[in-house]
């Protein structure tokens, strides 16, 4: 698993790459969290995940109660295959705001 | 049908281990001809049940024993799963909340939610834990 970030007008893009489960869910976290306390919003990308487990949903539904606290948002793009199929089992596609695209996201 | 086994093999108590559990899981899916969206499904849950015996048996102590044993009886795929922690309550099986947003219980919710029976199998023989989950097979079509 890797992850990077970059920008998207006002938002930070956090770019999930490969497969996130115990062994690696922390990293998300203390990277999501900063994001967030750094007050900025997030959009999470999965385009790049290829499978993602409830340790690393759990970090992601962390950060939404966070960033709903703060006035920010979470938002997911790209979601597909696997960790999509995650979204809908656990029904967090219901909760969270999911786009095809990090680009479809305007200001 | 006479019952075939399909794995027996066994992992330390690592969660750099997991990655490996899920490469082997997804072979045995595919070799019972699981589709791609069960596969995946069944691969998740399987992980999620390591996950807890890791976190919540062993204590994320890392040098336990994770034993699964894949067994088919023409219905049914079989998954076994033994850990030798501690006994543990059949609650950590009770889906702790109705709501996604609070925190615990995804992972019970998403192995009850793939799989046609999750179940602990108490034994006073031997210490630990056997977790038994079933998932029938795709049926035939004509």
């Amino acid at each position: 698993m890797s992850f990077d970030c970059s920008e998207h007008l006002s938002y930070k893009v956090l770019h999930l790459t490969g497969e996130i489960d115990l062994s690696n869910s922390s990293k998300v976290r203390r990277c999501l969290l900063d994001i967030l306390n750094n007050e900025r919003s997030v959009i999470v990308d999965f385009s790049e995940l290829k499978y993602i487990d409830s340790s690393g949903m759990a970090t992601l539904v962390e950060g939404l109660n966070i960033a709903n606290k703060k006035g920010l948002s979470l938002t997911i793009a790209a979601a597909n295959g696997a960790p999509l199929q995650v979204l809908e089992l656990t029904r967090l596609n219901q909760v969270f705001k999911i786009v095809d695209s990090v680009s479809e996201i305007r200001e | 049908m006479k019952t075939q086994n399909l794995l027996s093999k066994k992992w330390t108590s690592c969660p750099d281990e997991l990655s490996d559990i899920r490469q082997n899981m997804k072979a045995i899916c595919r070799q019972v001809e699981f589709s791609e969206e069960e596969t995946n499904a069944i691969v998740l849950a399987i992980d999620e049940a390591c996950t807890n015996i890791i976190r919540y048996a062993y204590k994320d102590c890392r040098d336990g024993i994770v034993h699964i044993d894949v067994s088919t009886d023409g219905h049914q795929v079989i998954f076994r799963l033994y850990d030798f922690a501690k006994h543990v309550s059949e609650d950590c099986l009770k889906i702790k909340t109705s709501s996604p947003l609070k925190p615990g219980g995804l992972g019970v919710m998403l192995m009850r939610e793939v799989m046609d029976s999750v179940e602990f199998i108490h034994t006073k023989k031997c210490k630990g834990n056997i977790l038994e989950m079933k998932k029938n097979l795709p049926k035939e079509t004509e």
